[in-house]
């Protein structure tokens, strides 16, 4: 009886070594050496260009004279094509001081002001510097206007208003970098033609500086 | 046997080549059938006959004529985007062409508005209007090779039309001027033709020479129209 206990509990020894030695061993974390200097993962800060450009907008058809105009942008490169076309996205802000128009004697006038965030595409002339740019773009308009009105028996008033919509610009362009962060735009051809029915042509130049 | 199958496409070995084949082994007399594909189209023929699948996209300058009553001329702008399907013959190939284009027709119109009791005669005003036309038409290209560099094409395209339109009313007969704004959608046939030329294989110059949208629905009217574009390949 004796002999048996004394079996099992060597069985039971054995069995419980045997255990112990297929169980995993407790994993250990090896710190990883920091890597060497300058082949750090991190990504290049992405090129902005900023720019401003000033020039006249004419309304078309029915529209009125030609107002002056101010614009600020922010562009980012998107890719260059196999062809070579550089594609890029550029968020214009466009102020349109509406110049005072007399229509059948009545005078309107306005401040006008755009956001249209544009998709461009550049192609280099040549070897020369300059590139002609095309743009396309899809934004709002608000403007803020102000209005003689007849009254009768007391004459005429002012009456004010406000109007938002949609606004398309499509464009062409001349691009010229002077310096390496420096371009001159030269914007002879935008047109933007919103959902009210009136449209405009403007005229207008600029720089553009590579952050 | 290589030699036989080769000149059984149609290809022809130079002659130092041939030399080194051995002699061709007398034909079988089984009765396979024939290849549909007729001797003279191998398929490296039609591999090179298919147009390269790429995209062109440019802008698009022109003006456009109102017809009819729409009596108006009106500056044109367009964004083509172009892809070749197929060759139809050696020298044709049917395209898809996309177009995006907008169009500001305006006018003035004298209209009677009332009759004067005390001088007689109508009293009449003019009415200004102004209108954003929006097309977007998908259409079909066909164009033929008619030099190196110069190609002819016709379109034509079945797409949809939205209108923006204003008309101003003076103030007259005792009532205040009044500005009103509406729109429309429409659908718009377009059929037109032109002349490509590509002086490099990326860039390509486009004239169509004529035009003509129909439209249908609320909109300005059917209207001719003349469009300059240059293209590049993506």
């Amino acid at each position: 009886m004796l002999a048996l206990a004394r079996s099992a509990l060597a069985l039971l020894a054995v069995a419980m070594a045997a255990a112990a030695s297929a169980a995993p061993p407790s994993s250990i974390a090896v710190p990883l050496p920091p890597p060497p200097p300058g082949t750090s993962l991190s990504r290049p800060a992405r090129t902005i260009l900023v720019g401003g450009k000033a020039g006249i907008a004419s309304p078309l058809g029915n529209g009125g004279d030609g107002s002056p105009m101010i614009e600020v942008e922010a562009a980012i490169p998107w890719r260059t094509t196999a062809s070579g076309i550089a594609l890029g996205w550029a968020l214009p802000l466009r102020t349109t001081f509406l110049s005072t128009t007399k229509r059948f004697g009545l005078e309107s006038g306005g401040v006008a002001l755009e956001l249209t965030p544009t998709a461009r595409a550049s192609v280099p002339l040549g070897r020369s510097s300059v590139s002609f740019r095309t743009e396309a773009g899809l934004g709002i308009v608000n403007r803020w206007t102000s209005q003689q009105v007849d009254t009768q028996f007391l004459g005429r008033r002012t009456d004010t208003g406000q109007s938002m919509t949609g606004i398309v610009r499509m464009g062409f362009a001349l691009d010229w970098a002077v310096r390496p962060r420096l371009s001159v735009a030269l914007e002879p051809l935008s047109f933007g033609f919103d959902f009210r029915g009136n449209a405009d042509w403007i005229f207008a130049g600029g720089l553009t500086y590579r952050l | 046997m290589l030699a036989a199958a080769i000149a059984a496409f149609g290809f022809s070995l130079p002659a130092a080549a041939a030399q080194k084949m051995p002699p061709p082994a007398p034909p079988r007399t089984t009765t396979a059938p024939k290849s549909a594909m007729p001797a003279h189209a191998t398929p490296v023929a039609s591999a090179v006959d298919e147009p390269s699948p790429e995209w062109r996209v440019g802008p698009a300058l022109g003006f456009e004529l109102g017809l009819g009553d729409q009596d108006y001329t009106a500056p044109k702008l367009r964004i083509d985007a172009q892809r070749a399907i197929r060759r139809v013959s050696p020298e044709t190939t049917l395209s898809f062409v996309g177009t995006f284009s907008v169009t500001h027709p305006s006018g003035k119109e004298t209209v009677p508005v009332a009759f004067n009791p005390f001088f007689g005669g109508l009293q009449t005003a003019e009415v200004q209007w102004d209108a954003n036309v929006f097309e977007l038409v998908p259409a079909a290209r066909v164009t033929y090779v008619a030099g190196p560099k110069l190609n002819l094409f016709a379109d034509g395209g079945l797409g949809l039309v939205y209108t923006a339109a204003r008309t101003y009313l003076p103030p007259i007969a005792g009532l205040q001027s009044s500005e009103l704004v509406g729109s429309g959608v429409g659908g718009v046939l377009r059929l037109a033709a032109g002349l490509e030329f590509t002086p490099s294989p990326g860039f390509r110059v486009a004239i169509q020479a004529i035009g003509l949208d129909i439209r249908f629905g609320k909109g300005p009217g059917s209207a001719f129209d003349m469009v300059a574009s240059v293209s590049h390949r993506l």
